[in-house]
């Protein structure tokens, strides 16, 4: 058996490969490291989405306003986002963990689980997503009472390379938010030592209780603006 | 390297040291000695144990010598308390005292 600290050998975990840095990389990274490379991705997601007038106005929400919003409350729905599934990971952590753990590498880790998001925000700069949302914004009648046009009028108005376009974004963000929840799963999982069926139950839990609260502050947040 | 057996290869159940001898006079002592609980735990966790030690108890220390994150060590450590656990709990089975009616 080596017993020598500074000896190659001692290092006897295997070397990060390309899929564990994609899907596990919290085996690898936490705490104060990963604290800060996820609040510096989560702030320029957030300045990305600023651009193309979208809002990630819920943990796992997504949506582009016609309306245009200061870039700090951008900066602030991301803070919220990450803020919100933190805190109630670990609450249910700390009924489940076997041991204690510590609320940095949850923080950290949270944080740069949602670096995904920042695919989805750089796939909505596609010039071709905010024209064909444009152009279905405007085939909308003003009057609510009015029927709506049938999806083939819809269809007519947009270019087909901008219908494509728009598609592939949408695609490209559904992918990165299933990415970013397992990522936080893992984030959760390896921080908290969660393990077996109960901590999966918790964590699904815990992103429907966190969804609400995040979508609750950000409301409060909005009404604040408005003052 | 020769690796310390510790469960029986036909029945798979505990095994025991029967007979020491000394290296330099010969003599054998000849008896029935359990293993020492950290003798019966696996290499991997053998060798983690050795560098817990080392490492002064440090799991900073021991993350970054290994090269992982810090949690990811904390688990191995309760990995390893559990298996340590299982043992004592397998040692000694909770006595049911049955009251005579």
């Amino acid at each position: 058996m080596n017993m020598n600290p500074n000896d190659a050998s001692f290092r006897n975990s295997a070397p990060p490969s390309a899929a564990g840095w994609l899907f596990r990389p919290f085996t690898w990274i936490a705490g104060p490291p990963a604290l800060g490379i996820g609040c510096a991705t989560i702030l320029v997601t957030s300045w990305i989405g600023s651009l193309s007038r979208t809002h990630f106005d819920g943990v796992l929400d997504t949506h582009t306003s016609p309306a245009s919003a200061p870039l700090w409350f951008y900066l602030a729905e991301g803070m919220i986002d990450w803020l919100s599934l933190a805190f109630v990971l670990a609450a249910l952590g700390a009924l489940l963990c076997r041991s204690g753990f510590r609320l940095i590498d949850l923080l950290g880790t949270q944080a740069l689980a949602r670096w995904p998001m920042l695919l989805g925000a750089c796939a909505l700069l596609l010039p071709g997503y905010s024209r064909t949302l444009t152009a279905l914004m405007k085939s909308i009648p003003a009057n609510p009472a009015a029927s709506p046009p049938a999806p083939a009028q819809l269809l007519e108005s947009v270019d087909p390379a901008d219908l494509a376009m728009f598609a592939g974004a949408l695609l490209i963000l559904l992918l990165a938010t299933g990415w970013f929840v397992a990522l936080a799963w893992q984030s959760f999982r390896i921080s908290c030592d969660a393990r077996g069926g109960k901590a999966v139950a918790a964590y699904v839990a815990g992103l429907i209780v966190a969804e609400i609260v995040s979508k609750a502050a950000i409301a409060a947040l909005v009404i604040t603006a408005l003052r | 390297m020769k690796v310390l057996p510790t469960r029986c290869p036909s029945c798979s159940g505990d095994l025991s040291v029967t007979c020491l001898r000394c290296g330099t006079c010969e003599t054998e002592v000849h008896g029935q000695f359990p293993l020492p609980a950290l003798t019966r735990l696996s290499p991997d966790d053998q060798l983690f144990a050795a560098h817990f030690i080392l490492a002064s108890g440090s799991l900073k220390e021991m993350a970054r010598l290994l090269g992982v994150s810090y949690p990811t060590v904390r688990n191995r450590l309760n990995d390893l308390i559990h298996a340590l656990s299982s043992q004592q709990q397998q040692k000694s089975p909770p006595t049911h005292e049955h009251e005579p009616e």
